[in-house]
């Protein structure tokens, strides 16, 4: 690492002062005490050369420095020693600046380096994000497919049919008691899947009709299918469906589905009628079955 | 200039240079090459922003150039070979100076935009960063 360094110098500047001192008083007569810009220089080198950066990075201006030194510890004017000296001491800060320079522009190297890395991990993170949201928007749809399958398949209960007017339910004569408007506790769970419907389908309003058989007065029966209706009704308004989806209509005994001369067709008879209509369509009464 | 001198002169001057050594006798010269050299390393220096980032040396070399050059016209050559090489070790020194301030503040930049990308990067994908400005930090 230290290139360019001759180390035989270091010894040389050291032992130097002692050389002087002995040789110089001895066979020169000058030159007892050294120059104190070459004091101040030879000091400077000697702490550059202590900085593993510099030798690294500067070996050149170092070298110069070096060179300027010896020299100036050869010549014998004092004159020409300051001169050296000066030179030395600008190339030991020149050593200096280009170390500080070699390493600022290491840094900006590295720097480049981890911005391409920054840039390229937020170009991957933006594409993972992008498929993630697909993935996510892909399970969503499924699931709402899934889900709307679950739905029908739940409404089916209710023997929903498609018809011109919309999704027609018949909830039978099992959610009331005879000749009561309040729905069976036990009938309200089978509604859930409905409510459920009509609230991811806001679009879709409801039309409820009631139905009685022919038993009875057609007054009585009218205001019987009525009730019936506006218990589902109510069903519908406590579980959060606004008030305007919901249009309700008794029309007792007019609308029969089976003859009214048997049990059983009577109790076919006896029901709620419940219209999901077409997504955005308004309830509009009824003119013909 | 050795061109220019008659052959006694030429026999003269080395005698002299003999007699007084060597560096007696590059005083004897105009520091021509050292002079150049410093020109020039003032003018690179003056380019390189050296003026902003190193505006005590650059001076020194500009004046010491100056004084070298008053120098040699007044044929103290040996005065101008002093000047002419501090001249030029300061014009050097300068010019390294700007250089290093260049490399630190390059990398400074650097270091804001990898702050400021990183910072974008952080935003949640709510906020979208379709538009990261790729174009910009390019390298």
């Amino acid at each position: 690492m230290k290139e360019g360094i001759d180390h035989r110098y270091l010894l040389t500047t050291i032992g130097t002062p002692i050389v002087v001192l002995t040789m110089g008083t001895l066979l020169i007569g000058c030159a007892a005490r050294s120059n104190p810009a070459l004091e101040r220089a030879r000091a400077n080198y000697l702490q550059a050369v202590q900085d593993p950066e510099i030798i690294t990075n500067a070996p050149v201006p170092l070298k110069e420095a070096e060179t300027a030194l010896r020299k100036a510890e050869e010549v014998d004017k004092e004159e020409k020693k300051t001169q050296l000296a000066y030179l030395a001491n600008q190339k030991v800060e020149t050593a200096r600046a280009a170390a500080q320079k070699k390493m600022a522009e290491a840094e900006a190297q590295r720097l480049g380096e981890e911005r391409d890395r920054v840039v390229l991990d937020a170009r991957t993170r933006q594409a993972q994000q992008a498929q993630e949201q697909a993935a996510l928007a892909q399970q969503q749809a499924l699931s709402a497919e899934a889900r709307a399958r679950q739905l029908a398949l739940e409404l089916s209960e209710f023997k929903a049919r498609e018809t011109e007017r919309g999704l027609v339910l018949t909830l039978g004569d099992v959610l009331f008691e005879y000749d009561r408007a309040e729905l069976k506790s036990g009938a309200l769970r089978n509604l859930y899947p409905l409510v459920t419907f009509l609230r991811e389908n806001p679009g879709r309003n409801v039309l409820i009709e009631g139905h009685t058989d022919s038993i009875g007065s057609d007054s009585y029966n009218i205001d019987l299918s009525q009730r019936r209706a506006d218990a589902v009704r109510s069903f519908l308004l406590q579980n959060g469906l606004g008030p305007e989806r919901m249009t309700i209509q008794g029309y007792g005994e007019s609308y029969p589905v089976a003859s009214n001369d048997s049990d059983a067709g009577r109790q076919q008879n006896r029901r709620v009628e419940l219209v999901v209509l077409h997504e955005g369509q308004v309830a509009t009464r009824r003119t013909a079955y | 200039m050795v061109s220019n001198m008659t052959l006694s002169g030429w026999i003269g001057a080395s005698i002299i240079c003999g007699v007084l050594g060597a560096s007696a006798c590059s005083s004897a010269r105009p520091p021509t090459e050292t002079l150049a050299k410093a020109e020039l390393a003032v003018r690179q220096a003056s380019e390189s922003n050296a003026s902003q980032e190193a505006p005590l040396e650059l001076r020194l070399a500009r004046e010491k150039l100056d004084k070298a050059k008053a120098a040699i016209a007044k044929e103290d050559f040996r005065e101008a070979r002093f000047l002419a090489e501090q001249a030029l070790a300061d014009a050097q020194l300068a010019e390294t100076k700007a250089e290093s301030e260049h490399a630190r503040e390059t990398a400074h930049a650097m270091r804001k935009t990898i702050e400021a990308l990183r910072t974008e990067a952080e935003r949640p994908a709510a906020a979208p960063t379709p538009n990261l400005p790729m174009e910009d930090i390019r390298p």
